[in-house]
C-alpha cells in the first residue's frame, strides 16, 4: 500500500540519499584537488632543490679555482664547504621526487657519473699542485671546468630544471583544473539537488492536496444535494480509504433519501385517501342531515295540534341533527384545513352584517341558559379585507366555544378598531382557562379541563379550527383569562389591504 | 308555477325536496338514482332539473353534460349538493349549468332560488359537438 507516510519517506530519501551522494562527490573532488596541490608544491621543491645545487656546483667551481691560485687558509676552507655542500646535495638528489617528472631519461645516476669524472678531473688538478706544477694543476682545472662541467654537468642541470619547470607547470595546471572542476561539481549538484528536492516537494504537495480538493467537492457536491457525486481517487493510499468510505456514505444517504422519499410519498398516498374517504364520509353523512331537518320543517306545518311532548321531542331531534351538522362540518373543515385544501378569498366587506350573522349563529346555541349575547361596536362602519365566511366561522366558533363554557352572565363581541388592526373580542363570564393550558387549548381534540368543570360536549375542534383559519386569512388570536371570572379571545385582522393581500395563499 | 324535475339517488331527500316545492306551488316529480335520468330530462314542459351531484355511477356534471348534449327541449339545471356553496359554484360554471344550492340551503332559500333562476333567460344551450 502506497500510503502517504510512504510518499513522504520516498521523497525524504531521495533528498538525503541526493545530498550525501553530493557530500561524496565534493569530498573525493577536493581530495584530488589536495593531490594535485601537493604535486605541484612537489615539483616546486624539486625545482629550487636543483637551481640550489647548480649554484652550488658553480660556487665548488669557483672556490676550487681559487685555491688553486691562492692556497690561502681562507680560500682552502671555502673550498672545503663548497665541496662539503655539494656532496650533501648530490647525496640529496636520489630523495626528490624526480619520478613522478619525465627525468627517468635522464636520471642522477649521469649525474652521478659526470660528477664522479668531474671528481677524477679535480683530482688530478690537485695531485699536480702537491708535486708543485701548478700550471699542470690550473691546466688539469681547466680541463675538468671545461669539459666536464661546463659540457655536461651544466647542459644536465638545465635540462633537468627545464625538465621540473615544465612538470611543475602541468601540475600547477591540473591542480587549477581540479579546482574549476570542483567548483563546477558543487554548482552543478547544488542546482540539481535544488531541483529535485523543490521536484520532490510539488509531487508531495499535489499528492497531498489533489486528493483534499476532490473530497472538498465531494461534500459540497453533496451539501448541495448532488447525490450522485462521487469522488474519483486513483491509488491505495489513506486518501483513497477517505474517499472510498465518503462514496459509502453518500450512496448510503442516497439510498435513505430514496427509501424516505418512498415512505413520504406512501404517506402522502395514505394521507390523501384518508382525507378524501373523510370528505366523502362526511359528505353522505350531511345529506340525510338535510333531509331530517326538511321533514321536521314539514312535520311543524302540516300538524299545529301537536301535543307539547312530541313538540318538545321534535325541536330535540332538530337540534340533536343540527348539533350532528355541525360537528359534521366541524370535522370536514378540519380534515381540509390539515391537507391545506381549504381555500380563501379576499373581498371588502362591511363588519356590522357579518358581526350581525355570527350573533344570529351563537344565539341559536344558547337554548334556555340565562346568558345575554352584547355586542359592543362603534358606531361609523368599518371596513375589511378578508373571506367574509372564514372570519364569521371564527367569530361563531369563538362565540359557541364562549356559551359551551358559560352557565349564566354575558358573552360579548366587542370590536376595536386599533392603528394598523381591527380587533374582534370574544368575551365571556365562563369557568376560564388555566394559563398553563393556554397553549393546549388550540390542539386539536382537547378541551381545556380545570376543578368542577365537566367534559362540554363537542368534537374539541372548535378552537383548532380557528388557529387554523386564523392563519390562513392572516389574522392573529390571542387570549387572557381569569379562572372562574372569565375568557377573552382576540382576533386581530390586518387592516391594510395590500399586505393582507399577500398573506393570503389565493388558489 | 314551474314543472320541475328532482334527480338524486338519496329517494329521502328526493322526496323532502319535491314537498318542499310543490308546497310553494310548482309541478315537481323526482328520479332516483342518475340511470335514467336522461329519459326522464327528456319529458316535454320540462322548465327546470335540479340534479345531485354526487351519485354513484355517474356524477351530476357528466349527467349533466349527457342532458345537454341530447337533442330535445332543454331546461334550465341546477346543481344540487351536500358541498361546500364555493366549490359547488365552480363545478356549475365547470358544467355551464345556470346555477347551483347547496342541500344546507333552508326551505325558504331553496324556493326563491328556485324562483329567481326560473325568472332567468335560460342559458343558451352550447352548440352541438362535431
Amino acid at each position: 500500500m502506497r500510503s502517504v507516510k510512504s510518499k513522504l519517506i520516498a521523497a525524504l530519501s531521495l533528498v538525503v540519499l541526493l545530498t550525501l551522494g553530493m557530500a561524496v562527490l565534493l569530498y573525493a573532488g577536493s581530495r584530488t584537488f589536495d593531490a594535485d596541490t601537493r604535486r605541484t608544491r612537489q615539483a616546486n621543491d624539486d625545482l629550487r632543490e636543483l637551481l640550489d645545487f647548480s649554484l652550488v656546483c658553480h660556487a665548488y667551481m669557483d672556490a676550487f679555482g681559487r685555491s688553486l691560485g691562492q692556497r690561502t687558509l681562507i680560500a682552502n676552507r671555502d673550498r672545503r664547504e663548497a665541496a662539503a655542500e655539494f656532496d650533501a646535495r648530490i647525496t640529496r638528489v636520489p630523495e626528490m621526487h624526480l619520478a613522478g617528472s619525465g627525468l627517468s631519461a635522464l636520471d642522477w645516476q649521469e649525474l652521478q657519473r659526470i660528477s664522479t669524472r668531474l671528481g677524477e678531473g679535480l683530482h688530478a688538478a690537485d695531485a699536480a699542485r702537491a708535486q708543485g706544477d701548478f700550471v699542470q694543476a690550473e691546466r688539469s682545472f681547466a680541463a675538468a671546468r671545461q669539459t666536464v662541467f661546463s659540457q655536461h654537468m651544466l647542459p644536465w642541470f638545465e635540462r633537468a630544471i627545464a625538465l621540473l619547470r615544465a612538470d611543475a607547470r602541468t601540475r600547477e595546471l591540473e591542480a587549477l583544473q581540479s579546482a574549476s572542476r570542483l567548483r563546477l561539481t558543487g554548482v552543478v549538484l547544488a542546482f540539481v539537488s535544488s531541483v529535485v528536492a523543490s521536484l520532490a516537494v510539488l509531487w508531495i504537495s499535489g499528492s497531498l492536496v489533489r486528493p483534499v480538493r476532490a473530497l472538498v467537492a465531494g461534500a459540497e457536491a453533496v451539501g448541495r444535494g448532488d447525490l450522485e457525486h462521487r469522488v474519483q481517487l486513483a491509488g491505495q493510499d489513506e486518501f483513497a480509504l477517505v474517499s472510498e468510505s465518503f462514496n459509502r456514505m453518500t450512496e448510503t444517504i442516497a439510498a435513505n433519501q430514496a427509501s424516505l422519499q418512498l415512505q413520504n410519498e406512501k404517506l402522502e398516498r395514505t394521507y390523501r385517501l384518508q382525507g378524501e374517504f373523510l370528505s366523502m364520509v362526511t359528505h353522505e353523512l350531511r345529506s340525510p342531515l338535510h333531509s331530517i331537518r326538511g321533514y321536521l320543517e314539514f312535520i311543524e306545518d302540516d300538524e299545529p295540534g301537536l301535543r307539547a311532548s312530541s313538540r318538545r321531542y321534535l325541536g330535540a331531534i332538530g337540534e340533536s341533527s343540527e348539533r350532528l351538522l355541525r360537528l359534521v362540518n366541524d370535522i370536514l373543515d378540519f380534515s381540509k384545513l390539515e391537507a391545506n385544501q381549504l381555500e380563501v378569498e379576499a373581498r371588502r366587506v362591511a363588519l356590522a352584517p357579518l358581526l350581525d350573522a355570527a350573533l344570529a349563529d351563537a344565539r341559536a346555541l344558547l337554548g334556555a341558559r340565562p346568558i345575554e349575547l352584547v355586542l359592543e361596536a362603534p358606531p361609523e362602519p368599518i371596513h375589511v379585507d378578508t373571506d367574509d365566511a372564514r372570519l364569521r366561522q371564527i367569530l361563531t366558533n369563538l362565540l359557541s366555544n364562549a356559551i359551551k363554557f358559560t352557565e349564566r352572565g354575558q358573552v360579548t363581541l366587542a370590536v376595536r378598531p386599533a392603528k394598523d388592526a381591527v380587533e374582534l373580542l370574544v368575551r365571556d363570564t365562563g369557568i376560564g382557562i388555566p394559563e398553563e393550558q393556554f397553549g393546549l387549548i388550540f390542539q386539536p381534540f382537547r378541551q381545556a379541563t380545570s376543578t368542577g368543570a365537566v367534559a362540554r360536549g363537542g368534537t374539541g375542534l372548535g378552537l383548532a379550527i380557528v388557529a387554523r383559519l386564523a392563519a390562513l386569512i392572516g389574522a392573529r388570536v390571542s387570549l387572557s383569562s381569569e379562572l372562574g371570572r372569565g375568557t377573552e379571545f382576540t382576533v386581530a385582522l390586518p387592516r391594510a389591504p395590500s399586505s393582507t393581500k399577500e398573506q393570503w395563499p389565493t388558489s | 308555477m314551474a314543472n320541475i324535475l328532482i334527480i338524486d339517488d338519496d329517494a329521502l331527500y328526493a322526496n323532502m325536496l319535491e314537498q318542499r316545492l310543490s308546497r310553494a306551488g310548482h309541478d315537481v316529480s323526482s328520479h332516483v338514482g342518475p340511470f335514467g335520468g336522461t329519459v326522464a330530462a327528456r319529458r316535454p314542459n320540462l322548465d327546470l332539473i335540479i340534479l345531485d351531484v354526487f351519485m354513484p355511477g355517474l356524477d351530476g356534471g357528466a349527467l349533466l353534460d349527457l342532458i345537454r348534449q341530447s337533442s330535445g327541449p332543454r331546461p334550465r339545471v341546477i346543481l344540487c349538493s351536500s358541498m361546500d356553496a364555493a366549490p359547488l359554484r365552480q363545478l356549475a360554471m365547470q358544467h355551464h349549468a345556470d346555477g347551483s344550492i347547496p342541500k344546507s340551503a333552508g326551505r325558504q332559500q331553496l324556493v326563491e332560488y328556485v324562483d329567481r333562476v326560473l325568472s332567468r333567460a335560460a342559458i343558451s344551450p352550447r352548440p352541438p359537438r362535431p
